[in-house]
Parts: structure tokens; sequence; C-alpha cells
């Protein structure tokens, strides 16, 4: 058995792995949670309404005296973390935390956490992973999870309202959600004609420090907040983070596709291109770096390809899920991405968070309109690029731009051209030492060259 | 404005610290501050009820959302604040 590395702050159970297989252990310590859980019919409400992970009991052949029973869930194809979350789906995980919590309460339950990190998204929605994260709830007392909620969600969303979308990065730095006075030194002067904003964050963040050197004062006069008023508070937090909005910012790319030079009978040869190309492989999965606002990595997930959008750019990631939503896609998860920068493994011995790298599930990569930034823009040697391509993927479809194309163009115009080995023929060269080219098309009225390539030695 | 301010000032103020069992650290002040929001967000429910019962009076047509609000029954506990 295979103990998961961030499975362990959990008094209640945790999670391993045995050939294979995902499971949840669970401790004596819960059997009574667990138990009402299940009696009171939470976990079937939950489980009905997509809103909790499904999961079925198995047969316990561990004997150990620290496992009461074993649960299999249902397994996550790509676990993505909060810091690669756009403003909306970081909002839809706070709404549907909090609306689980209701449910919980009206069933005499209560999330004793509030991690970010209890939510995964599947099949374009966010779902509730934590089972084991009910606790019996006892009339009077205050919900455990608030300080939590407001570090994971709050913090995050009004920075992202307030100040600017690219501060949920913080998040990354930070295990356990922004730190409540950091949010609120960085918050404008605007922020304090909230009154839920000076709540829940700057007044949040001073009673923090005030009681941190209290010891002995209390003498155990416990907290009571009647369940009345916890379902009013719930429901006033609620409202608040709906009426949340990303801050309107300009960024680089999101006019990106009335900027290009592509009429738009080349735009769709483009996309047919890239169709032929992936009903030629059929990969299972596929992966669209720079991928923008999705129109590409929707021609593989149109396909049934379960695909995943990365773009730098929060606003384009952001209307790229708005998107989703609207359709209704359950194959599609847009997500911010440096790739330059990729997301690396964090936590405790480097090993809580998983890097991009360790997570990777892609069949086929897209790289469209992207290596004329690396190169150029980022100084990367073309064999560079190809060794880390060859790296993350047996297969690619992937686009140059030539020098006299406006778009490269563009990104010269303030430089001294020290690139002279950008061109066509080095590009395939240095490509052709981890790939074969299996296909290369023209894109109509263009320069540009479409490629399908397969990873040598595979 | 001015009166919400003063009052979680005040509130937040006279609260006392309390004692928690939890396997994360709900952090007192935390505690306090959601004791604090929760009475006020319990009263502003209570009193939108009132508001509401008293509306439907004279509009026979919000009669029927009267029972909906739990908030306006039996409200005789008031939480910690001396």
């Amino acid at each position: 058995m295979n103990r998961i590395k961030s499975s362990f702050r959990d008094p209640s159970g945790f999670v391993f792995i045995k050939d294979g297989v995902l499971y949840r252990s669970i401790s004596p310590y819960y059997k009574e949670h667990y138990g009402h859980a299940v009696t009171s019919g939470l976990y079937d409400q939950l489980m009905s309404k997509k809103m909790l992970i499904p999961h079925h009991e198995v047969d316990n052949t561990e004997h150990s005296a620290e496992i009461y029973k074993i649960i299999a869930p249902e397994k996550i194809p790509f676990i993505s973390y909060p810091y690669e979350w756009c403003f909306g789906e970081l909002k839809d995980a706070a709404l549907l935390t909090l609306e689980i919590q209701k449910l919980a309460l009206e069933k005499n339950m209560s999330l004793k956490d509030a991690s970010a990190y209890n939510i995964q998204f599947r099949q374009g929605r966010p779902i509730f992973i934590d089972t084991l994260s009910f606790e019996k709830y006892e009339d009077g007392s205050p919900w455990q999870g608030y300080r939590q909620f407001c570090q994971h969600f709050l913090a995050p969303l009004v920075l992202m309202s307030y100040c600017d979308l690219r501060s949920n990065q913080l998040s990354r730095i930070f295990m356990d959600g922004i730190p409540l006075d950091l949010a609120s030194s960085l918050l404008p002067v605007r922020s304090f004609f909230s009154p839920s904003i000076v709540s829940h964050i700057h007044l949040h963040a001073k009673s923090q420090w005030k009681y941190a050197n209290d010891t002995g004062h209390s003498m155990g006069r416990a907290i009571h907040i009647p369940r009345k008023n916890l379902m009013a508070f719930i429901h006033y937090l609620e409202s608040f983070v709906q009426k949340l909005k990303p801050r309107k910012q300009h960024t680089e790319w999101q006019h990106y596709y009335g900027n290009t030079n592509y009429s738009d009978s080349a735009f769709e040869l483009k996309k047919k291109i890239v169709e032929d190309f992936l009903q030629i492989i059929k990969p299972a999965t596929a992966w669209d770096m720079g991928a923008n606002s999705g129109e590409f990595s929707r021609v593989a997930s149109g396909l049934g390809i379960d695909t995943i959008s990365f773009d730098v750019d929060p606003v384009a990631v952001e209307i790229n899920y708005l998107e989703t939503k609207k359709r209704n896609e359950k194959n599609l998860l847009p997500l911010v991405l440096d790739v330059t920068n990729p997301s690396p493994a964090i936590g405790w011995n480097n090993e809580e968070r998983l890097s991009l790298i360790e997570r990777n599930n892609a069949d086929i990569i897209l790289a469209l309109a992207l290596v004329h930034h690396l190169a150029i823009s980022n100084n990367f040697p073309l064999g560079m690029i190809a060794e880390y391509f060859h790296r993350i993927s047996p297969r690619l479809i992937i686009e140059f731009i030539p020098k006299d194309d406006s778009q490269v163009r563009r990104l010269l115009a303030s430089r001294k051209d020290i690139f002279p080995d950008y061109t066509e023929e080095k590009f395939e060269e240095e490509f052709g030492t981890y790939f074969l080219i299996k296909q290369k098309r023209e894109i109509g009225g263009s320069k540009r060259r479409l490629y399908l390539m397969t990873r040598k030695n595979d | 404005m001015f009166f919400l301010h003063a009052t979680y000032w005040m509130a937040f103020l006279l609260a006392t610290p309390a004692v928690a069992n939890a396997y994360i650290d709900p952090g007192t002040g935390s505690l306090i501050i959601q004791a604090t929001i929760a009475f006020i967000a319990g009263s502003l429910f209570f009193a939108k009820s009132i508001w509401r019962r008293l509306v439907s009076l004279f509009r026979h047509d919000l009669n029927k959302e009267n029972e909906s609000d739990g908030a306006s029954r039996n409200n005789k506990d008031q939480n910690i604040i001396p």
C-alpha cells in the first residue's frame, strides 16, 4: 500500500493506492461521524446532486488497528490545484463548499475544514472529494472551517477582484491559503467600504494577532452560535461570494483573435487540419498549450477527446471557462499555466502537491502559435523546446510561424534580431532529432506550417 | 455604514476567547469574528422576516411567504456577548 504524500493531517483516515487503485481508509475515530453521514442520507443526497465524489465500500483486508473501514472513491482523471484555476473556477469551488455546508447542517453535520484542495474538477464542474470532512454538528458550535475558507477562497477571490487577477498565484507559495494579514495589507482603501471584506478579511486578520498570545485567559468558556445565526451567517457569506466579479484588467492576450493575421478561411482551414491530424492519431487525452480562449481545444474536445486548455492569461482562461459552462462541456478543463514556468512540486519535502509533469496524462500536445513566443520572446533555443515537448508527450501537433510573418515581426520590432537559427529548415532539423515528422501542411494564404509529429523511440 | 463598523469593533473588543476542539486550528480570533458576524447576520435575518410579515399584512399576495423563514420563530437563544 502506498500512502499518498499529502494525506496525513486528518486523523479520520488517509488516502492510499494499492495495485493501482485509489482507496480511502476510515479510522475508528471517525466511525461515529461516518455512520451518521450514511444514515442521515447526507452522502446519498450529495452524491446524487453530483456535489460529492461517489464512493463504495470495499472489504477491509488490511487488518490494521488504525483502519475501521475502507472505501473506494471514483478517481479523478486529472488533478488540478487552486493556483491553476481562474477566478470563475475558484468562485464556483467556493460556492460549492458553502452549499455543501448548508446541506450538511440540515442533516446535523458540519464541514470540519474548508480547504480548496477538497475540491477537484470533474466533467467540467467542481466536485467535493474529501468524503471524511463531515463531522457531527453539535448545536451551538461554530463552523470550524471558517478561517480556512477565508484563506483558501475569500482572500484570493477578493484580491483577484480588487487588485489583480494574477493574485491567485500567491496560493502557490502559502500551503494553507493566503494569510489574512497579507491579503489585508494588499487590498486597496476602497475595500474598507465593503462590510463583508472588513469583517472576513480586515478584522479577521487583526483578530488573529489579538488572541495569538492569549493562553490561560479563557476559562474554557466556549463560543456559542445558535444554529439560526450560523445559517444566516453562511447565507450572507454565500451572497457575498456570489456578487464577487473578476477585476476588469487589460491583458496582453485577451483580444488575440481579433489581432492576428488569419483570414476567416485560413482560420477554418487551420482548424480542419488540426481535426484531420487528431483523426489520424485518435488520442484519448490532449493538452492544448497556449490555448488562449480554447478555439482549438474545442476541435479536440469536440471529437470526444478529454482536453485540458492551458494559458498564462487569466482573462483568456476565464473566457474559456465561461464558455465551457455555457455549452455544458464535460471534457474540457481550462487552467492557468505559464509554459516557461509550470507548477512545481510544493509542500513538505516538496512532495505534497505534485508538479505539472508528475500529473502528466497527455497523449498528444497542441502547440499552436506558441513556438515563436518561446523562441523569440523568451530566447529558448529550438532544440530545448523540442526536448521539452518530447519529454511530456508522445505526439505533437505544432505550428511554425516564420520571421516574415507579422506576428513574429511584431515581437522583433523593439529588439535586435539575434535569432539566425529561427528558420523553417532549422526548426525541422531540431525537432527531427526528437520526433518523426508524419505530416506537414501549409495553412493556405500564409507561410505558416502545421506539423504532426510522433516521438522517436516509441 | 459607520454604525455597522462601530458595532463590529465594539462586539469584537468585548468578546472573550474560547476553547475549540478541531484537527485544524480554527483560530480563536476566527471564532470570535464568526460569532460576531453570525449574531449580526441572525439579527438582520430576523429583522427581515419581521418586515416581511408587516408588509404582508397590507398585501395579500405576500401571505404565502410567511412561513418560509425559520428565523422568525422562537429566537430566544441569544449568544455570548455579555
